[in-house]
């Protein structure tokens, strides 16, 4: 689902990714852990289109990165992102962030409001669809994030540190809400350098950025290593 | 075209979420549209009075003594219809004469004597006259050359006569009014337009998060733009109206204060195609402002 190879990225003078490559199957959950700086949100805003690619070939969910140009509606579509900020608009109910990414798809009124309500009921949140965000408690907007990221069926999820605003209950309850999106074969990239998280989630693969470059986790791409992963 | 009908739908919605940082945008933008239509009107007036009572020339044309009347009378109502030709005054030599006495015999309204004009021995040698107000082409002056020519060439004229200076001031005046007064109102134009686009984008930036957050999600461009220029140009328009609307407010209570003795002063209203380019300008400029600072 996601192939990165050789990915290789500076701001400036400083170089945050060093020939980052790796491979993460569907239906895959994977960490990305290292301590602050060691480029774990680099990778995440490069996966997601946010930074253009400046070394390296990306491909995810079936978007070549390297060949997006208008496509970038389209990859976000089959990409969603959930941030340790939750970005959503405060003032907007819960209903009104939700519905947002099948808001721009142009799905009919019915359809958005049952598949908002399926997702909000699977986060424990339906209750709250009318309450404007500003008035929720940390988890309850984190929840919020991710059942914006969620309900548009995303092929892949990258997380950056979603739990890192919030305490280690309402973490390990939100872990549970990934674990079962993964169950359900929801293919999970999250950004954490929180070892409990790690560890509660035996699962999943961990792949460890240490000053840029991977130092564990890293695909063997084998053989085909210089033509690059399924590029 | 859902999409397209929702996007435009959420640029009217989004005013109504926001209202109070689109109401300082659509203040800022109504009074820079009120006191730009105030200086528009200070200058279409100046304008309408120049070319009113500054922009024109007398010209006299007198008769042959003698003449008579019911031909002259035909060539006054021939001059009334030329083009270029304002009003016309007409003395035939009775009046004339009586004018003459009137303003020779100064004294008569003390009560003294009238001019003694006895010898004529009721004879008038005063021709028939007529004082022509023409206005007076900015630049080519063909159609005033060609009126004089006419006018010389009328059977039983005697003479036509103009003053030179008189028509060189008009002359003057209005080739400064038509050359001050259309580049200060694309000016005025020019300064709605800047503040709209401008307001616009200030605007936007207490949303930012809302364009970053429809990027997120996979809203294509012009989905996270069309809003934006919507609410642009609603905000613009709401705008525009209250400060052209507040304008037209003040022109009434003004020329209803000016139009009183001693002044007489009429206050006319900006033409509509004037206040429209200023609604216009706002408006469109604010959509663009709107489009353009939401792709960035």
């Amino acid at each position: 689902m996601i192939s990165a190879y050789l990915l290789s990225h500076s701001f400036g003078s400083r170089e945050v990714l060093r020939q980052v490559s790796f491979r993460l199957a569907a239906g895959e959950f994977a960490f990305v852990t290292g301590p602050s700086g060691a480029g774990k949100t680099t990778l995440l805003r490069l996966l997601h289109g946010e930074l253009p690619l400046q070394q390296g070939k990306v491909l995810v969910a079936g978007h070549d990165l390297n060949r997006l140009e208008s496509g970038l509606p389209g990859l976000r579509r089959d990409v969603a992102v959930i941030f340790q900020d939750f970005k959503i608009l405060l003032k907007r109910t819960v209903y009104d962030n939700v519905s947002l990414p099948l808001e721009v798809r142009g799905l009919g009124r019915a359809q958005i409001k049952r598949r908002v309500d399926s997702v909000l009921g699977q986060l424990a949140i339906g209750h709250l669809a009318d309450q404007a965000c500003i008035r929720l408690a940390g988890g309850e907007q984190q929840r919020v994030a991710i059942a914006r990221a969620m309900v548009g069926g995303p092929k892949v999820i990258l997380a950056d540190e979603p739990t890192g605003n919030l305490d280690w209950d309402l973490a390990a309850q939100l872990m549970e809400v990934f674990k079962q999106f993964h169950a359900h074969g929801a293919t999970i990239l999250m950004a954490t350098h929180n070892r409990e998280i790690v560890r509660s989630t035996p699962q999943a693969r961990v792949l460890r950025l240490e000053d840029g470059a991977l130092r564990g986790g890293e695909e063997d791409f084998g053989d085909g290593f210089e033509e690059g992963p399924g590029l | 075209m859902t999409l397209f009908l929702r996007a435009l739908a959420k640029g009217l919605r989004q005013t109504g979420q926001n209202p109070r940082l689109y109401l300082m945008t659509a203040a800022a933008l109504g009074l820079t549209c009120f006191l730009s239509g105030a200086f528009g009107l200070f200058l279409y007036n100046l304008d309408r009075h120049l070319h009113e009572h500054q922009g024109s020339a007398q010209v006299q044309v007198y008769w042959k003594p003698g003449m008579d009347m019911g031909q002259v009378r035909e060539q006054w109502r021939a001059i009334k219809a030329m083009p270029g030709v304002r009003d016309l005054r007409v003395f035939t030599p009775d009046e004339a004469l009586e004018g003459l006495k009137k303003s020779l015999g100064q004294d008569q309204d003390q009560g003294k004597e009238s001019l003694d004009l006895s010898w004529l021995g009721g004879t008038n040698p005063m021709p028939a006259t007529a004082l022509i107000d023409c206005a007076v082409p900015n630049q080519e002056l063909g159609p005033w050359t060609d009126l004089l020519e006419q006018l010389k060439s009328l059977p039983g004229v005697a003479k036509v006569r103009l003053s030179p200076m008189q028509l060189d001031v008009a002359q003057a005046l209005r080739s400064l009014s038509a050359k001050a007064f259309w580049p200060l109102s694309g000016s005025l134009c020019l300064v709605i337009a800047l503040v709209a686009y401008f307001s616009a984008r200030l605007c936007l930036e207490g949303l930012r998060a809302e364009v970053e957050i429809m990027r997120l999600v996979g809203a294509t461009e012009w989905f996270v733009r069309l809003p934006f220029a919507v609410s642009g140009a609603v905000t613009a328009m709401a705008g525009a109206a209250a400060g052209l609307g507040g304008l037209e407010l003040l022109r009434w209570f003004l020329a209803q204060a000016l139009y009183q003795p001693p002044l007489w002063i009429v206050l006319h209203a900006l033409p509509w195609p004037q206040t429209a380019a200023m609604a216009f300008a706002a408006l469109l400029m604010a959509a663009f402002g709107g489009w353009l600072a939401a792709g960035e």
